[in-house]
């Protein structure tokens, strides 16, 4: 049987979220666009490895996806988080997800006293479903957020739920 | 018709920190913004004057003295450098006398003209008097974030109100 695993992050882990990036089918549901760009955020990410606030997910020991949590640095919003995900496109559809956000939503409560976790998420993106199925409730939409190369916008979508 | 003061407007200088710093500190401004204590203030008001370097950043004066700031905060990536995100604060002796209407509307311009930006946005806590306007000025809103804030142990929303030009 097929065992997915979930593990405090290591800095070094950096190197999946900069090669998992990279791929275009992937990077096009985040904000980035190049390199540059793909590092800043990369690193910004991994900064709250120092806290315990990142989480990687080991599927038959491999690593296949990472999510994190975004402390707010401020005492007026310390009760709530943005959150953000990425998985390996090949691990996706297995369940890894799913792990990955009630294991952050666990160590969210308990260990940093969250109490309402948020995420951002482009319109048609395939995982908006998954965000439903645990719980996260659309709370708006900022339409032409994104505008790709091509022209064409995407609405950024909203979602949130409570701990 | 409320009458607008005189006022004048120009860009920003790193040195109007110092009134940033002092409005934010003035507890019936500061219950409008996410930081609270000093080195919260010290750190966000540091990030926001930052942008006039880019003259993304406007001051409104009265005989010389800064009365208000209104400042684009442009976006680092390419694919959302057509939009931007904008805050305005207006020194708590010169509210309601149309200076952050004014500062509104010369960054729409500054965001529409200078920097060929496409939509902007703003957001704000629940009640706050700037969403009428917004409304105004023909903005509309597109989110409301249930808790965004806790102070006083209350609970504020968060609402988000675009432009799209």
């Amino acid at each position: 049987m097929s065992k997915i695993e979930i593990k405090k992050s290591v800095q070094e882990d950096i190197k999946y979220i900069r090669e998992w990036l990279k791929d275009p089918g992937t990077l096009q549901w985040y904000p980035m666009s190049n390199d540059r760009e793909i590092e800043d955020a990369a690193l910004f990410w991994m900064s709250f490895v120092k806290i315990g606030a990142v989480l990687t997910a080991y599927y038959n020991n491999e690593v296949a996806g990472i999510i994190n949590l975004y402390i707010q640095p401020y005492q007026k919003l310390a009760h709530q988080c943005l959150m953000a995900i990425i998985v390996k496109s090949e691990f996706r559809g297995k369940g890894i997800g799913a792990k990955l956000i009630q294991e952050l939503g666990k160590l969210a409560k308990e260990k940093f006293n969250i109490k309402f976790l948020h995420l951002e998420v482009y319109e048609n993106n395939p995982a908006i479903r998954l965000y439903e199925r645990q719980g996260f409730v659309r709370y708006g939409e900022h339409k032409h957020f994104i505008k790709n190369p091509d022209g064409s916008y995407l609405s950024k979508i909203f979602m949130q739920k409570k701990l | 018709m409320k009458e607008t003061i005189d006022h004048d407007i120009r860009y920003s200088y790193l040195s109007d920190e110092k009134f940033l710093i002092q409005w934010m500190s003035d507890k019936e401004i500061n219950k409008w913004f996410v930081v609270k204590t000093e080195s919260e203030i010290k750190s966000f008001v540091s990030n926001w004057i930052g942008f006039s370097k880019f003259k993304a950043s406007l001051t409104a004066t009265i005989n010389g003295i800064p009365c208000g700031i209104g400042t684009l905060f442009l976006m680092p990536y390419k694919k959302i450098a057509h939009q931007c995100f904008f805050q305005v604060v207006v020194d708590r002796k010169h509210q309601s006398k149309g200076i952050g209407k004014s500062l509104i509307k010369n960054l729409i311009n500054l965001s529409k003209n200078y920097f060929k930006h496409e939509l902007i946005y703003a957001d704000f806590f629940s009640k706050c008097l700037i969403e009428k306007i917004l409304i105004d000025l023909g903005f509309e809103k597109f989110a409301q974030q249930e808790g965004y804030v806790f102070e006083n142990n209350t609970y504020k929303d968060r609402i988000c109100y675009g432009l799209i030009f």
